[in-house]
């Protein structure tokens, strides 16, 4: 039983609260409850949970993409999984219905009037009540803002520039009146699908991402580079704009991985037996949500150079010991050229001397480097190796530098933590072979159809 | 000129004062921050104005700007002083946001005003009957949320009216004002809320059950009796309802199943007549391999969940694993998949933040039977960005999954753990982890005690030092004998080691006690080593070092009488054991600590009075070990105390606290009690033409091919034949149909109703009736047509009277 939600900034500082009846307190008199209770946990940690009293637990769920902290007070819950994962439903429909990738503090201050209608359809009886938002946008309309005429605007005059050399984009309406709304006496075709829905500019997008997590052990004996864990993280985004009840059929070139039991929208009813992952088939809600989220398991290919063609353009290596004295290193990273992308974006690696040190002062000194600049941090055993915005692929950078007054041991101990960013290309080689409209959709239109590929690292660690 | 500048500046000063509130509000309908920025500078007395005033668009600023003094808790405006100005405002407007935001106002002040808020009543009730679903849905929940003991009745008649509402969305807001009711009045509503539960289970829109399921769940958990005639439909209809529910519903048929579901029942396969009903614990199987009989229902329910494993929602998967694990054989949980989906779940740094829950959960299912996740070891292998939380649950993973095949990656992850990990907590689970790893065989115990041994002087973290020593005690307190070496070393470590903390030192010494039992050559050396320096040690370390002078004398004493005779005594003043002990507890007697006086009080007691054997039985007994393993040695079913020692959350602890089949007669879990029962479909009651519901025909809809498609999709507009949601078909008539039958037209398009009553009556002798009331006179027929659908019978014997007439 739910009784109040707050939403803090990262700092603890409220931005909004809905209490769901006199008696709930107010953010500040929680916060202070909080601390007193759990001191140390309630700071750092991207969840917890902590209890106030017999039957009074609060919860905390920090946003992935936003700089926000959800919290809510409950009632002791039977399944502690409920609050939090009503906590990220709450997250990620904020983010739909506001169609933002990430929720500024300023929006919801301005929209407070916004969220608390939104909490107040999400929640009844303080339980979980309608998550659907095509319903939720139904029963709480969303203003079509003069920014967003704008933005479209100039976007569909971008497209339309851009039409003539992007072999992704076949065709593109162009209008942009804000679509008309629901005419409730239509029958509803399926439950997350508002009936009736009219666009006048009628567009789909298929976004994908994915993710390389891969920890890397770098054997002393051998030098190979030995996988401990490597992952591949993937998201379909969807977003479609269509009118009438369409139903879609997404293609994808699996490129021989398997995907194991992905977790699907509820609109592509995976529990139906004749649901193939490749060739998805779905009406789609209004608006934007997620299609798929998979994990490609890394570890499970039985080669080496197998798993290291399926992280990603780029590949580092590195070589401790070298120079007359044994405290120079060298690292090099290998950017593979390609077809799709001319270069990767926000390359940066963190060189990290982290061994215990018993004399404190060792220090990195930078003695070459093709690419980019090198940032010591305060404590002098770690710095990063930061590039430029845009680095081209097909390149191979090396940094050669040393660790002054340094013991064997800390020599031995470098890491580094790898990050970019790149965009038209999957490491996994996934692709979308086509987007189909089978039915549903007026005859005279023609949709206009996007797909977009990033990849990105996240836990990306030599050691 | 400088003063004709300053004119104009000053001149436009003051317009732009003048302008700028109309520009603000001008500005307001542009862009949010200037909105916001507007809403802001409302006055107390302002806000007031603008809830009072006519103009719609004042009142919804006013709201705006409840809504947002709500939601940031300020506290210069007492928001309870506008409460009649807010209601009133619910009458009045036709804005259903305004309506809304009034409800968000209502919901936490209602209380307060008791008075006021009744007032409001009547308008609220007067939108019950809103022709939009939506209105009425909301009416309902307002008049819900308001707690006053004396609108209780009203609000149960209401809902008692609405619980056969045609749209779904007013139906299901019915379940949840009839939980609000229940949870404000218990016992005493319990009678009107129950058949209305019934009703709403019987439903046949997924929506309108999976609210009714929340009631059921909140209010009557114990009712599992309400689910027999439901419980195939329920099956069947499981991955329509919403995320919560199915949650609750697969958590409440758990219950349902273990109650009047029979056994399973495990037959041997290589000896067919030995079998065995499934046992409450997890793995209690006797059979190498089995056969397992199911109960067609049960088996009904455990397919369902299977075909579920792609939902989005972590709650949904991990009901679902308790299900499999609790009522399907050991075989069937790990080939269900269940564990893959598991690991997925968990297996990305970033996926969730509730993957913290999911582990517990799968570390009880590891503890009970590791083979379910072995094939996943690598998955819990630490990433660099996990919490805190998460690491140290995975590593009690690790610790469970950990055996000889595997043992060697594992221990070369967490020796990297220890080492770099900055987290004393995770250094600390790292270590006990790693302490596991070697129980496994003696060759690792040693070459895990050697490493340790290292580590600790190297080490500069004095909290973890306090673990290091905990775990090599344990591993050396496992297998005494081999540790000679590690002992001496420990000694060693004892006399160099500056900095080792007060509990490490304490941790050696007591080990130090306790291996005098197997080899007590080198301990009085370290009892002397000791000795001049008690003074300044701190306090756990001089309390042990009591407790070991003791441990000593008393083992020397013993070791004295197995080797002489009887007659011969123990001289104690010759004896330099007995002379550091006494020494011992000699300095004990002026310590600071009072606990350490009265035990070298007692222990020197003990041995003036020469009651030997008291303090070799107290000093001496065998002492357990002192971490115990997480795995469970026998099979055993999930239960609080069982589950103690994991240390995880005690509210998933509970939920996964599973309850036991019950034991009744086989006559109470026939497959009778599950006999379908009957429905409640109020689509018959919908105003508009329905075709035929997504779930039933999408299956023939959506799966044949494209053309097919879109001819069905179509068929909305273009085709004349419509399907009802009881599968007759209607013919819309042609226009030369239409005009040549007026009458008959006119009667279908009024009411649905009346269509449907129509149709099952006789088709020609309707036809025959409208014939002769078109000739007759019309104006009775229009009186019929205006009314409602029992219309029919009296337009039957209206022109049943024709008729007569007419004859």
């Amino acid at each position: 039983m739910f009784l109040a939600f707050y939403i803090t900034n990262l700092k603890h500082v409220l931005i909004f609260q809905q209490l769901l009846s006199y008696d709930s307190p107010s953010f500040k008199s929680l916060w202070t409850k909080v601390q007193s209770v759990a001191p140390e946990s309630s700071n750092g940690e991207v969840w917890f949970k902590a209890d106030l009293g017999k039957n009074l637990q609060v919860y905390k769920s920090q946003s992935e993409s936003s700089d926000l902290i959800y919290w809510c007070l409950v009632t002791r819950q039977p399944n502690p999984l409920e609050p939090m994962v009503f906590l990220e439903a709450f997250d990620t429909t904020l983010l739909n219905y506001f169609d933002k990738e990430q929720l500024a503090i300023t929006k919801l201050i301005n929209n407070q009037d916004r969220v608390a209608l939104l909490l107040n359809c999400m929640v009844d009886a303080n339980e979980p009540a309608i998550l659907n938002l095509n319903r939720l946008k139904e029963m709480v309309p969303n203003r079509e803002d003069l920014a967003k005429i704008f933005n479209s605007t100039a976007s569909t005059i971008s497209n339309r520039i851009q039409n003539s050399d992007s072999s992704q984009i076949k065709s593109s309406g162009f209008s942009t009146q804000p679509p008309v709304g629901a005419n409730r006496t239509e029958h509803q075709v399926v439950p997350w699908r508002s009936p009736g829905t009219k666009h006048s500019n009628n567009e789909l997008y298929v976004d994908m991402m994915e993710k390389v997590h891969l920890v890397l052990h770098k054997s002393s004996k051998t030098g190979h580079l030995n996988v401990v864990r490597g992952l591949i993280e993937g998201a379909i985004d969807f977003r479609s704009q269509l009118t009438g009840d369409p139903v879609v059929a997404v293609n994808l070139e699996l490129h021989g991985h398997d995907l194991g039991i992905p977790s699907l929208h509820q609109c592509c009813e995976g529990h139906q037996q004749d649901q193939r992952l490749d060739e998805l088939q779905f009406v789609p809600p209004d608006g934007k949500f997620q299609l798929m989220q998979y994990v490609i398991d890394l570890e499970a290919f039985e080669s080496r150079s197998k798993l290291l063609a399926n992280i990603g353009l780029v590949s580092v290596d590195y070589d401790t010991r070298l120079g007359p004295l044994g405290d120079e290193f060298e690292i090099r990273v290998n950017i593979a050229g390609s077809q799709h992308t001319k270069h990767i974006d926000d390359l940066a690696i963190a060189v990290n001397f982290n061994a215990p040190s018993l004399t404190s002062e060792c220090k990195i000194k930078v003695l070459r480097n093709t690419h980019g600049h090198f940032e010591n941090s305060v404590d002098n055993s770690s710095g990063h190796w930061i590039f430029d915005k845009q680095t081209p692929t097909g390149t191979l950078p090396v940094l050669r530098g040393c660790l002054e007054n340094a013991s064997p041991d800390q020599i031995k101990s470098l890491n580094l933590t790898v990050h970019f960013s790149c965009k038209g290309e999957l490491p996994s080689g996934i692709k979308v072979r086509s987007v189909n409209i089978l039915s549903g959709i007026p005859r005279n239109v023609t949709p206009f159809k996007g797909v977009k590929y990033t990849a990105k690292t996240g836990d990306y660690h030599l050691r | 000129m400088v003063d004709s500048i300053s004119r104009i500046t000053s001149a436009l000063e003051s317009a732009r004062e003048l302008t700028l509130e109309a520009a603000a509000v001008a500005s307001s309908r542009l862009g949010e921050t200037s909105y916001h920025r507007y809403s802001q500078k409302i006055t107390p007395e302002g806000l007031r104005s603008l809830l009072n005033s006519r103009n719609e668009r004042e009142v919804r600023d006013g709201m705006k700007r409840v809504a947002s003094l709500l939601a940031s808790d300020d506290p210069t405006i007492d928001l309870e002083l506008y409460f009649a100005d807010v209601v009133k405002n619910i009458g009045s407007s036709n804005d259903i946001k305004v309506k809304r935001l009034i409800a968000v106002y209502l919901l936490r002040y209602a209380e307060r005003q008791p008075n006021v808020a009744l007032l409001a009543v009547n308008s609220i009730q007067k939108s019950l009957t809103d022709p939009d679903p939506q209105s009425r849905a909301l009416a309902l929940k307002m008049l819900s949320d308001i707690k006053i003991p004396s609108l209780y009745p009203i609000v149960l008649h209401s809902v008692k009216k609405s619980v056969s509402d045609s749209a779904p969305e007013v139906r299901s807001a019915v379940s949840f004002a009839l939980l609000k009711l229940y949870r404000e009045q218990r016992e005493t509503v319990a009678d009107d809320v129950k058949p209305l539960l019934v009703d709403l289970l019987s439903d046949t829109d997924p929506l309108v059950v999976s609210s009714a399921l929340l009631l059921l769940k909140e209010a009557f958990p114990q009712s599992l009796d309400l689910l027999h005639g439901h419980f195939r439909r329920y099956c069947k209809i499981l991955p329509q309802l919403s995320q919560w529910s199915q949650a609750y519903l697969i958590d409440l048929l758990i219950d349902y199943c273990k109650t009047f579901i029979p056994r399973p029942i495990l037959t041997d396969s290589l000896d067919t007549t030995r079998s065995m009903p499934l046992p409450d614990a997890f793995n209690a199987i006797p059979f190498a391999t089995y056969d397992v009989a199911l109960d067609p229902d049960l088996e009904l329910f455990l397919q369902t969940i299977q075909k579920m494993l792609h939902s989005p929602s972590a709650a949904v998967i991990v009901s679902i694993s308790k299900a499999l694990f609790e009522l399907s054989p050991p075989v069937a949980f790990k080939n269900s998949r269940i564990t893959h989906v598991l690991a997925r779940l968990i297996s990305a740094p970033s996926f969730a933040s509730d993957r913290g829950v999911i582990l517990q959960c799968i570390l009880v299912y590891c503890a009970v039977d590791p083979t379910t996740f072995s094939p996943f070891l690598k998955k819990f292998f630490l990433f660099p960005s996990d919490d805190t939380a998460t690491a140290v649950n995975k590593l009690k993973i690790i610790a469970t999954l950990v055996n000889l095949n595997n043992v060697k990656k594992v221990v070369l992850e967490l020796k990297y753990h220890i080492v770099h990990d900055k987290r004393p907590s995770v250094i600390q689970e790292a270590l006990k982890s790693i302490a596991a790893c070697g129980q496994l065989s003696q060759s690792l115990s040693l070459h895990i005690t050697k490493w340790l041994l290292v580590g600790m002087e190297t080490s500069i973290v004095s909290t973890s030092l306090d673990s290091y020593v905990n775990v090599v005690r344990y591993l050396i307190q496992e297998n005494p004998t081999q540790h000679l070496g590690t002992m001496v070393h420990l000694a060693k470590t004892l006399k160099t080691e500056k900095k080792l903390s007060g509990n490490a030192k304490a941790g050696i010494i007591w080990l130090f006690g306790e291996f005098s039992a197997t080899n007590f050559s080198i301990c009085p050396d370290v009892l002397r080593i000791l000795v001049p320096g008690f003074s300044s040690e701190p306090r756990e370390t001089r309390s042990q070092i009591v407790l070991f002078a003791a441990k000593i004398l008393s083992c020397d004493l013993d070791n004295f009488k197995n080797s002489r005779s009887e007659d011969e005594s123990y001289d104690f003043d010759q004896s330099r054991i007995s002379q550091m002990a006494q020494a011992v507890f000699h300095l004990a007697k002026f310590d600071d600590d009072f606990d350490i006086r009265d035990r070298a009080r007692m222990f020197s007691s003990l041995f003036d009075k020469q009651r030997y054997e008291i303090a070799s039985l107290l000093l001496q007994a065998p002492k357990p070990a002192s971490m115990c393993s997480l795995t469970f040695d026998a099979p055993i079913s999930l239960s609080a105390a069982n589950l103690a020692h994991l240390n995880i959350d005690h509210d998933m602890e509970e939920y996964l606290t599973t309850i036991s089949w019950s034991e009744d007669q086989e006559n109470n879990k026939s497959s009778e009690l599950r006999k379908p029962a009957e429905l409640k479909d109020y689509n018959k009651l919908k105003t508009s033409f329905s075709s035929s519901s997504f779930f039933a025909g999408k299956d023939n809809q959506r799966r044949s091919s494209s053309i097919a498609e879109n001819q069905n999709s179509s068929k909305a507009s273009s085709s004349r034949v419509f399907t009802s949601s009881i599968g007759k078909k209607y013919h819309l008539q042609s226009l030369d149909e239409f005009f040549s039958d007026v009458p008959s037209k006119e009667h279908k398009t009024v009411k649905r109703g009346e269509i449907e009553q129509e149709s099952t009556s006789d088709e020609g002798s309707s036809s025959e009736d409208n014939l002769s009331e078109q000739e007759s006179d019309s104006g009775d027929y229009e009186s019929t047509d205006s009314s409602d659908s029992d219309v029919d019978d009296e337009s039957d014997s209206n022109s049943d009277g024709d008729e007569e007439r007419s004859l």
